[in-house]
Parts: structure tokens; C-alpha cells; sequence
């Protein structure tokens, strides 16, 4: 019922003594409420069940929900898991599948905390007794757990952004934290159907695992990881997993592929120029599991990537043939290294010359594997940093290190953070300045996320930044090859 | 011009008046939209940042990136900061969960609706907008 429908209402019903000021007061005396229910409790009515309004939502087409879906529909199996199965097959509906898939686990991106809205949300779940029925691991907080003094959030929001994270693992997720889960034992195998969230994290599991998910926003995650079930519909279907975009980087000299910036900057390309399309990229060697996933954060954060190949290297791609499914690409694109070197240009926000003042560095974003932190450990040697160091990685990778070696990392001024990153939630000083990072997800969302400017280098250069308290900056392809 | 209805608002309102917030370019929910008063943080070719999205019609003609896009328009909704109606070029999932809870939590939420990019291109930025069910017609103030 629309608020001039409720007036109408409330002004037949008081005739003559109608006061507008009072009635004014009235509604807003119900709070924040939903202007229905305001009716509701103005007229003293029954408050009408939520399955109810849906039947006012229109679709073209009918979503087929076998028995035991329409078992879960039906709240047998809880209100919590009711509600989670209505919200699958609304999604469904919206994205026009036809019926849902089985699936075998999930990655949750729902637990971080935007605001008090999502929390109401997942503690309504556990307070319908929701609990998930797939294994399911969890992304970032907004917390770092393990070191509770990282964030700078007012005590009322982490006091939020706590019970956020405690609502999730009440649902029976594993409290793992972390933005690179497939580098904390979440391997799905080839060909499964799952449903991760968490942009990186699927460009990764899709691409790099072969493993099959769309790109699940928050909320649909949960309800998933809660029914065992998501929408059959894109990167479920295998016609759909078939490159369609031959990217053609042979023009480019191959010690290009050498330096660790090459993945960030081919991505960001990559999200703009091939979106939503499946690409396979032909002609830069066989990457590392480190740089498929600077690949694919990057490409992930500046375009809608969701999948794509390297033809010789990822799952689906061991020759063109099989990545295209014996058909013509629709489109060649061919690199040249002007396009890469503009690519690199655009992920700095303010242009800075070797030698100019920094305030800190940033690494981490997916988070550090192991192998990146003792490379960073190792670049640093016995130096000190000048400036901060955040090192944003996993619990699964601080439980790999003693408590020797971490107070080694402090004592050297690196800030190592867990189960949370800086574009999350707030981190770096409240003042401006300026960060240098070698992750092209980082470079992406510093600027809007935390009001600091970026600067995009290699990894070696970011530690030399670090140390340095100055940018550093080894000159890049195309001038160092 | 005629739309979809990707997703129904609630509660549902016969006609929405708005003013259009055309986004030409693309952009994400999260990181672009602020979700404690709905401000443009991204700067766009139109120089929309500091514009607010609460109460327009949000024409977005591509959509970006990130999977918490939904809560940030949850967040939106709950703050009652949410546009008035949102369309977009092709249904979007992860921004409609965003609107698919906040009805569920018995929030009031705009209709997702559906206008092709190419479409959405005669609609200037600040015209004033009616939605009637799937018809949105706009017209522009001269003044």
C-alpha cells in the first residue's frame, strides 16, 4: 500500500477530525518500518506472512523446482531455510534460469560488514535456524581477528561487523577469512558446480580450478551454501565456459611475462575490454597460480570477468580448439605493448617520479600465499621499513609462520593483516597521502575505498618503497626489455 | 518506452515520479556508491560525483565488478537512501539480491527494471521521469 493510499485511509476513517500533523506523527511513530506494515499496526490488522507478497512478482517464465527444492520451499526443513530457498528461486527468476543446480560447496562474500542491513539479514537466518548444508568457507571480515586493534572502525559498527562474522559461522561456515580461499585448502575439483562469491575468487575457481560458478553476489551465497542449490544458468552451463575472444598476445616480447605487473595490467585490459565474454589468451607462457591470480582480481575488479583461459595452461584450455569448441573466435584482439604500457599509466591515480615521498605500501590483495610473504620476507632482509608496510593476507598463511617469524615481520615495521585488507575496512591513518601497491585490485579501489592515491609498482619496488620511505620505480616494458 | 520488470518493487506503487540520474559510464555499486547516503563517489564524464542516487531513476547502462554490489543497495534500501526505481541494460543478479532481500526484510524497495543501453541513451540526465507499470516516459524542464 503506497503512503497517499494510507492518508486516503486514515482520513475516511478519522472523517472530520483529521489532523495532518498528528497523522504525520503517527507514521513516523511506527520507526523505520515498511509503510504496510505501518497500515497494519495503525489499524490494528494481522500482519500479513512475507510468502504472501509474492504474489505480486511477476515472471516471464516458470522455474521448474523439483521435490525435494519444493520440500525446502515449503519450510519442512525450517523457516531459515525457507526463506534462503525463496530467495534461489526469486534469483532464478530474475535470471531467467529454468531450474536450479545441485551444488557441492560455496565461498561467502556476504560476511563483510556494509552496514546494519546485512547483519539484520544473517541473524534473521540463525534466528530461523539456517544452517549451511555444503562446506562452506567464508571471505574477508572487516575485522582482523587474529590482531583486533588493526581497524580503525567506531566501536559501534565493529561491535556490527563482529556480529556479522559470529552470524555466519552460526550458520556452520568455516571461519576462514579469507579473499584467496582456493589457497587455504578450498579446492573444488574440475567440472563441479559450486557457488562462490567474491570477485577474485571466482575468476580464480572458474578459471584457474575449472571448477564451475557464477559471480554470487551477497546474500545469494549464503541462501545457496543454506540449500544446496543456485540457479543452472551462466558459467553452470558448459556451451557457456567456451572462449569466444581470442586474445593474441604473441605480438608482445616474452620477458614481458617475466615481471610480476604483467598480470595485474593484462587484467585490467582484460575487465575493460572483454567484460563479460569468455577470453583465452594466447602467447604469455604458462603463468604461475600467484599470477592467474593477480590476473584475474585485476581483471575482475575493472570489468565483470568471470572466467577466462590461458590456452596451455588452465583446465579448459589445452589447445585453442578445445577453448573455443571448434569454432572461430567472434573476436581477435591482438596486444601490443602501448596498449599494456597505457593499461600500467591508468592504475596509478597521481603520477609521482622516482625519489617522491610515499606514505605506505600495500601488498596483499588476494591475499598473500605463502610463497608472496617469503618472498616479501626475503626482499626486505634484515632492513626496516620507513614507511608502513601492510602485508593483507590469510590465517591459513599466518599459521604456516612461528611466532619467531612473525615478531620478526614486526619488528622490521611490516603490519601484517588477517582475515581482513585495507580497501575493506579502514586501515591506513585517517590522513591522505599517498600508498604504493603492486595489486591491481588494490590500485582499482584505494582511491574510492580510503581517500588515499595509488601508485602502481612492482612487487620488488613496493618493498624498496617501504624501506625506502620513497617511491621507487624500476622502469617497465616497454623500456626494460 | 516500454520496459521489463526484472523484479517488481515493494511495496508496489502505480506510478513513480522521478528525476533521471543517467550513468553513462559503468560502474560497480560497491566502491562507486556510497552506501551511508548514497553519494557518487566515482567521478564520471558527467562530473556526477557528491550527486546522491536516493529517490531517482537510476539509469545505468553497464554495470561493474564487485559481488557486494547487493549490500550495498540492502544498505540503501534499509537507509530508505535507495533510488526510486533502478534500471538497467540486462537483468543483473547480484544487484537484484540486493532488492530481493531488502522485500524480504519487509524494507520498501525500488523496481529493477530492464530499458536496453541503446534505449536509455535518449534519456537526458535530469529529465524528469514517469514509471507506470513498464512504461517510462520523461520530459525535460526547460527552465
Amino acid at each position: 500500500m503506497s503512503r497517499t493510499q494510507l492518508r486516503r485511509k486514515a482520513k475516511r476513517r478519522r472523517g472530520g477530525r483529521f489532523n495532518p500533523k498528528q497523522y504525520n506523527d503517527l507514521v513516523i511513530s511506527y520507526g523505520s518500518i515498511s509503510v504496510r506494515f505501518v497500515r497494519e499496526l495503525m489499524f490494528d490488522l494481522p500482519i500479513t506472512p512475507v510468502a504472501a507478497r509474492y504474489r505480486s512478482f511477476r515472471s516471464t517464465m516458470s522455474l521448474d523446482l523439483d521435490r525435494e527444492e519444493q520440500h525446502l520451499l515449503s519450510g519442512a526443513e525450517g523457516d531459515g531455510t525457507a526463506l534462503a530457498m525463496r530467495i534461489v528461486a526469486c534469483a532464478a527468476r530474475v535470471l531467467q534460469a529454468e531450474n536450479l543446480t545441485p551444488i557441492h560447496a560455496a565461498h561467502i562474500d556476504g560476511c563483510l560488514y556494509h552496514g546494519d542491513s546485512g547483519v539484520l539479514f544473517a541473524e534473521r537466518l540463525v534466528a530461523l535456524g539456517a544452517r549451511v548444508r555444503v562446506p562452506t568457507t567464508l571471505n574477508v571480515g572487516a575485522i582482523d581477528l587474529l590482531h583486533g586493534d588493526r581497524d580503525r572502525l567506531e566501536p559501534a559498527a565493529k561491535d556490527m561487523a563482529r556480529r556479522l562474522m559470529n552470524a555466519y559461522v552460526a550458520m556452520g561456515a568455516k571461519p576462514t577469512w579469507t579473499c584467496a580461499p582456493y589457497q587455504a585448502g578450498h579446492r573444488p575439483r574440475r567440472g563441479e558446480d559450486v557457488a562462490w562469491g567474491e570477485s577474485n575468487a571466482v575468476a580464480f575457481c572458474n578459471s584457474v580450478l575449472g571448477a564451475r560458478t557464477n559471480r554470487y553476489g551477497d546474500f545469494l551465497d549464503i541462501c545457496a551454501a543454506i540449500t544446496g542449490r543456485a540457479p543452472r544458468t551462466g558459467l553452470h552451463l558448459p556451451e557457456n565456459r567456451v572462449a569466444t575472444v581470442l586474445v593474441d598476445a604473441t605480438g608482445i616480447p616474452q620477458p614481458y611475462w617475466n615481471q610480476d605487473i604483467a598480470y595485474p595490467v593484462l587484467g585490467t585490459w582484460l575487465g575493460h575490454v572483454v567484460g563479460e565474454r569468455v577470453a583465452a589468451i594466447e602467447g604469455i607462457g604458462h603463468p604461475s597460480e600467484d599470477q592467474l591470480k593477480a590476473l584475474g582480481a585485476a581483471a575482475a575488479s575493472s570489468g565483470a570477468v568471470g572466467l577466462f583461459h590461458v590456452i596451455g595452461t588452465t583446465p579448459e584450455a589445452p589447445s585453442l580448439e578445445v577453448a573455443f569448441g571448434n569454432r572461430p573466435p567472434s573476436e581477435v584482439i591482438r596486444l601490443d605493448p602501448s596498449t599494456l604500457e597505457n593499461v600500467r599509466l591508468t592504475l596509478s591515480s597521481v603520477r609521482l617520479e622516482a625519489g617522491d615521498a610515499v606514505n605506505a605500501v600495500a601488498v596483499g590483495s588476494p591475499h598473500l600465499s605463502k610463497a608472496e610473504l617469503l618472498l616479501l620476507d626475503r626482499l626486505l632482509g634484515n632492513r626496516q621499513c620507513a614507511i608502513p608496510l601492510y602485508a593483507c593476507t590469510g590465517r591459513h598463511v599466518v599459521n604456516e609462520f612461528s611466532a619467531e617469524d612473525l615478531r620478526s615481520f614486526v619488528d622490521r615495521g611490516v603490519i601484517l593483516v588477517a582475515d581482513t585488507c585495507i580497501v575493506v575496512t579502514p586501515i591506513l591513518p585517517r590522513s591522505s597521502g599517498v600508498v604504493v601497491t603492486n595489486s591491481g585490485k588494490f590500485a582499482h579501489y584505494t582511491p574510492s575505498n580510503t581517500g588515499y592515491d595509488v601508485v602502481f609498482a612492482n612487487f620488488r619496488d613496493c618493498i624498496e618503497s617501504a624501506v625506502t620511505g620513497s617511491l621507487q620505480l624500476t622502469p617497465s616494458f616497454p623500456h626494460a626489455v | 518506452m516500454q520496459c521489463e520488470i526484472i523484479l517488481a518493487g515493494f511495496p508496489e506503487v502505480e506510478v513513480i515520479r522521478a528525476k533521471a540520474l543517467v550513468l553513462p559510464e559503468p560502474i560497480s555499486f560497491w566502491g562507486d556508491v556510497s552506501s551511508t547516503d548514497g553519494r557518487l563517489l566515482q567521478h564520471s564524464p558527467c562530473n556526477d560525483r557528491e550527486r546522491l542516487v536516493g529517490g531517482s531513476a537510476l539509469f545505468i547502462r553497464e554495470l561493474r565488478g564487485s559481488s557486494s554490489a547487493s549490500s550495498v543497495l540492502l544498505e540503501l534500501i534499509y537507509r530508505r537512501l535507495a533510488p526510486a526505481a533502478i534500471i538497467l541494460d540486462s537483468p543483473d543478479a547480484i544487484l537484484a539480491l540486493g532488492a530481493i532481500v531488502g522485500r524480504e526484510m519487509g524494507w520498501p524497495t525500488p523496481p529493477i527494471l530492464r530499458l536496453p543501453a541503446c534505449a536509455q541513451t535518449v534519456v537526458p540526465d535530469g529529465a524528469k521521469v514517469v514509471i507506470a507499470h513498464t512504461s517510462i516516459s520523461f520530459s525535460v524542464d526547460d527552465s
